[in-house]
């Protein structure tokens, strides 16, 4: 079996995603599925009620402390915000945890993988607004192949690595050299096996190559990839692969984003991070403070 | 200074490390405190010291100008290079620093891989940074910037020390 075959064999090891994700993106396909239906799917799990209810009730999902039932959200906020913020809920365990060599600690790919969602939902509203429907979902879900492939990239740190230094490779193109795979295409196997929308998992795919892709894909691509730079940049899930990854010029053209457009949308998710973090670490006064890192 | 003399240096009993997150700031004048920030990719980190009163502040800005948005900027101050080394270097003259005693380090305003010319979001953060020092009268002593590696900075303030993390080697600036 060949290194690549081997990775991807672990793909089906990976636990599916809870029930309520299924039967929900089921419902928001059917167009004779109403509210209550909706609301009874959420409210047979408690907790994930009172954490849909936090979600709704925080500044950055919108209606600050006015929702009060699931039913209530789903009218307000759509169907689409409430099928994110179960995704979120659902995806947090799976990457709020130490990521093994890319030597991200706890909260890392959690904050990095949430900071994307909020600028490609961002620069959407302004660039895409066609696409911005799924953008926080690929935003949020781009960089997951990472939690998989971080266990090889650690035992073959040292040919990545000298890789990325001596032939100037992305660390991307480095992984599939050594590895015969890469995170992005990993992630893109994870979320087919997780049943997700198919253009989430291709933009996954090729998130560090937008040029491989046309048409509404492309943009959605475009975005996440754009998102994906700004967002390292600015040190949210900077890990050991560091800013080693080129940024497509073309994507961030066909945007039409300057630097004042990227230095605008990182403000901004800045401040959704810290309203949106906060409902996931609730003892914490804002969304990075109190973050204990390990020495890097 | 070898690795090994840091390492022992930070699990010394009593020494503390204060951690200061992207878009923040943290002065002490405790000998005990090492100030440390990570992750920082085009993000500056700048540590300012006065070496006479031993009082010092880390801050680790992400953007380079506060104009493209204000109202965030009175949120979070720390978050631009040009409110919040302002602010840091008000905040330690307060403290009793003394401009001519205070020593800069610069650590980040890295970027991604290739010629980046769009965005130049490192580039930016330390053209501002040199500029408003300049204006300050304050020289960079030292500073490691560049390149695509993500950077870890701290600060001793027993003795001013300012030491780089990169790719797990702790090296003094």
């Amino acid at each position: 079996m060949s290194r690549r075959d081997e990775i991807l064999s672990l793909v089906d090891t990976v636990p599916s995603l809870p029930a309520v994700v299924c039967q929900l993106q089921e419902y928001l396909d059917d167009p004779e599925v109403n509210f209550d239906q909706l609301s009874r799917v959420i409210e047979c799990d408690p907790g994930l009620t009172a954490n849909v209810l936090q979600l709704a009730n925080s500044a950055y999902f919108g209606w600050q402390g006015g929702i009060g039932s699931v039913r209530d959200a789903i009218s307000r906020l759509g169907t689409k915000r409430i099928f994110q913020m179960v995704l979120c809920m659902s995806v947090a365990p799976m990457v709020r945890k130490p990521i093994k060599g890319y030597d991200l600690d706890s909260d890392s790919l959690w904050q990095h993988s949430v900071a994307v969602a909020i600028c490609a939902e961002k620069i959407a509203a302004k660039r895409r607004p066609d696409v911005q429907p799924h953008a926080f979902t690929a935003g949020l879900l781009h960089d997951v192949g990472k939690v998989l492939l971080g266990t090889f990239v650690d035992v073959d740190d040292a040919p990545i690595k000298e890789l990325v230094e001596l032939d100037n490779l992305t660390f991307n193109e480095a992984e599939r050299m050594v590895l015969g795979v890469d995170h992005a295409e990993v992630g893109a196997h994870l979320l087919e096996k997780w049943n997700l929308p198919q253009n989430v998992a291709t933009v996954t795919r090729w998130h560090h190559e937008p040029a491989r892709l046309e048409g509404d894909q492309r943009d959605l691509v475009d975005l996440i990839h754009v998102s994906d730079v700004i967002c390292l940049d600015c040190g949210w899930g900077l890990g050991s692969d560091g800013l080693q990854y080129r940024l497509d010029e073309d994507a961030a053209a066909r945007l039409d984003l300057k630097s004042g457009d990227a230095e605008e949308a990182a403000a901004q998710v800045m401040i959704g991070l810290d309203e949106l973090l906060q409902v996931f670490t609730p003892d914490q006064k804002g969304a990075s403070d109190g973050v204990q890192h390990p020495a890097r | 200074m070898p690795n090994v003399l840091l390492e022992r240096r930070q699990a010394q009993p009593g020494i503390q490390t204060v951690t200061i997150d992207i878009s923040d700031m943290k002065m002490s004048q405790d000998p005990n405190d090492i100030l440390v920030t990570y992750s920082l990719g085009s993000c500056v980190g700048l540590a300012l010291y006065d070496k006479v009163i031993k009082v010092g502040g880390l801050i680790h800005c992400m953007l380079p100008l506060s104009k493209i948005d204000k109202e965030k900027a009175a949120v979070r101050p720390f978050m631009f290079v040009d409110t919040g080394v302002t602010r840091l270097l008000s905040e330690l003259f307060q403290k009793g620093a003394q401009r001519q005693n205070l020593v800069a380090k610069v650590a980040g305003a890295g970027s991604p891989l290739g010629k980046e010319e769009t965005f130049r979001i490192g580039q930016r953060n330390y053209t501002i940074l040199r500029k408003l020092l300049w204006k300050n009268n304050i020289l960079i002593d030292t500073e490691d910037i560049g390149g695509s590696k993500a950077r870890t900075m701290y600060l001793y303030l027993e003795d001013g020390l300012v030491t780089v993390k990169s790719e797990g080697k702790e090296v003094p600036l």
